[in-house]
């Protein structure tokens, strides 16, 4: 009896959980059938897919994005190499590294994750002004290469490593470096990852930087949509077209990762 | 001297291997946060002005008298309280849920499911939303019209209605990352504390609100505190729907992008982020001290 109570809960909490994750997925559903429709046929039943499908918008979308999409591959590779680059080297000094200064340098990141954005976004446009960097790809790919919130996230996980390992290849004459690049970063694998996830996915989605310091022509494709789609009257369908477009590169990129991506954000959660 | 040396020739490798995260960090993560500061006591106008007038306060007193600045705070809280709520609920909704779901192959999809909007630009969402909501042929519309509840369309995203439209916006707010941060304290609360509450006969209920919660201080504290400081750095929606809705919508941290992105008023621009991070700063220090002190009264 009691077993059939509990059984009775369980499906009633997957039927919640389902309906729940069918409204909430429901918007990107919508871009994908949308995405292939006459206008015509989106206007009569733009709520649930129809057939044939029209393959042309994702054409004519593909032409008007094309740029934007280039570009924000671009900077998205440079900006996610450099980014880990610059952090993990940082970050596995200051965590496994002794020398005089780590501990200042740790003290100054923390200190600086504090600052919000809201204050450092006036003088950050200004002094790429200064350096006659804006309007170049270099005012997208620099910001996040000296994240101190990053640095800060690799630098607690090369902490948590055993120090044992990192003694022992110094005994067999390993110097700093290839401590870094031998042991620590295979080791750091998964939240390397999340790392690189997260910095992708956010140059993809950011579109009130770029559109600060670029001029139209140079916008991301976050921006980019905006400025086609948003601003501009488009047929429905082909800006649903351009929406799919736009989001599949990290959607696929989601469905490879997903599982080392989970454990990178729930491994940075538990040292709460 | 020598002793110097000998320090560097042992430990450059190291120095080395932080110089590029330094060098950038003291230009582009320290000098901003000073030059700011120094900005918005001076009268700045354009971008490409140098600092030759000193204006002392004058920037922060112009700001007071502001009406625009004003009325923003006012609409920051009305649309950003309620976020609140949903941000710091929300996540912990959806964990207990999936949770209490026994079938652990179930339990990754939706996991997976959970975290899935969160790498789909949130732009997309938003324009896709802006469908939802439309005037002529939305979808919510169309629902309220065939179960007969309205008669005449709603302008949702019109003057009156847009700020409710936005905080019910991608509802059910699938919660993504903190979500899967709040199931990670779940699923390490100790299985014998469960247990053993079970057998005492403790409801569903009273689990979450007795064990649950006091396992979960640190995630809750993440979440809230992150709630707190974006009420008053968020304006991603704004600069979707600022433009055709106009000030109705416009808080502090939009007010300062638009002069920004214009190319006016600098120095005043500065002063409004100063201000917004002396308000974040005395805010989430009184967080700390507040959750820091309860933890104390459980101890």
């Amino acid at each position: 009896m009691l077993k059939g109570k509990k059984k009775g809960a369980q499906i009633a909490l997957n039927a919640f959980i389902v309906l729940l994750f069918v409204l909430g997925l429901y918007p990107l559903f919508m871009a994908v059938w949308c995405a292939f429709k006459t206008p015509n046929q989106y206007s009569l039943y733009k709520w649930f897919p129809t057939f044939p499908l029209r393959g042309e918008n994702v054409q004519l979308a593909f032409a008007k994005i094309e740029n934007y999409m280039f570009r924000t591959f671009v900077v998205a590779i440079s900006a996610t190499a450099l980014t880990l680059f610059i952090t993990t080297m940082a970050a596995f000094a200051i965590a496994k590294l002794e020398f005089k200064g780590s501990k200042m340098l740790f003290a100054l990141i923390l200190a600086l994750n504090m600052v919000p954005g809201v204050l450092t976004l006036v003088p950050t446009v200004i002094l790429y002004h200064k350096l006659r960097l804006n309007n170049t790809l270099f005012a997208l790919i620099l910001p996040p290469a000296f994240s101190t919130g990053t640095t800060f996230l690799l630098a607690c996980y090369f902490k948590g490593l055993p120090n044992a390992v990192f003694e022992a290849a110094e005994i067999d004459g390993a110097n700093d470096f290839i401590k870094y690049i031998g042991i620590g970063v295979p080791l750091a694998v998964p939240i390397i990852a999340t790392v690189a996830i997260m910095q992708v996915s956010g140059t993809w989605s950011d579109f009130g930087w770029p559109m600060l310091i670029m001029t139209k022509a140079k916008y991301t494709i976050a921006a980019g949509l905006k400025v086609e789609f948003y601003d501009r009257a488009m047929s429905m369908p082909v800006s649903f077209a351009a929406y799919l477009l736009a989001s599949s590169p990290l959607i696929i990129m989601f469905f490879f990762t997903s599982k080392v991506y989970a454990e990178g954000i729930v491994s940075s959660g538990l040292k709460l | 001297m020598k002793k110097i040396l000998k320090y560097l020739r042992k430990h450059y490798i190291a120095y080395l291997m932080v110089l590029p995260f330094t060098l950038g960090v003291l230009i582009f993560a320290v000098y901003p946060p000073v030059y700011s500061i120094v900005l918005s006591f001076f009268n700045v106008y354009k971008i490409s002005d140098g600092l030759t007038e000193f204006a002392g306060i004058q920037n922060f007193v112009n700001l007071f008298k502001d009406t625009t600045f004003r009325q923003s705070f006012v609409s920051m809280f009305a649309l950003q309280l309620p976020r609140l709520a949903v941000n710091v609920f929300v996540p912990f909704f959806y964990a207990e849920i999936i949770f209490h779901v026994a079938d652990r192959k179930k339990q990754t999809v939706y996991r997976f499911l959970l975290l899935l909007p969160t790498v789909c630009p949130s732009i997309v969402g938003s324009l896709i939303w802006q469908n939802i909501y439309a005037y002529d042929d939305g979808l919510l519309n169309e629902i309220l019209k065939g179960l007969g509840l309205i008669s005449e369309n709603i302008n949702f995203l019109g003057h009156d209605n847009i700020i409710g439209s936005l905080i019910f916006m991608n509802f059910p707010w699938l919660a993504g990352t903190s979500g899967l941060i709040v199931l990670a304290g779940l699923i390490n609360i100790p299985t014998e504390v469960l247990e053993a509450a079970d057998l005492d006969g403790c409801g569903v209920m009273r689990r979450i609100f007795v064990i649950d919660l006091s396992y979960l201080i640190g995630q809750i504290k993440y979440v809230l505190v992150f709630g707190i400081i974006n009420i008053f750095q968020d304006y991603s929606n704004q600069l979707l729907f600022a433009e055709r809705v106009g000030t109705k919508i416009h808080v502090p941290a939009y007010y300062m992008y638009t002069l920004v992105n214009t190319n006016q008023s600098i120095g005043k621009a500065a002063a409004i982020g100063v201000f917004l991070f002396a308000v974040i700063m005395c805010i989430t220090a009184a967080t700390y001290r507040l959750l820091n002190s309860k933890d104390e009264e459980y101890a």
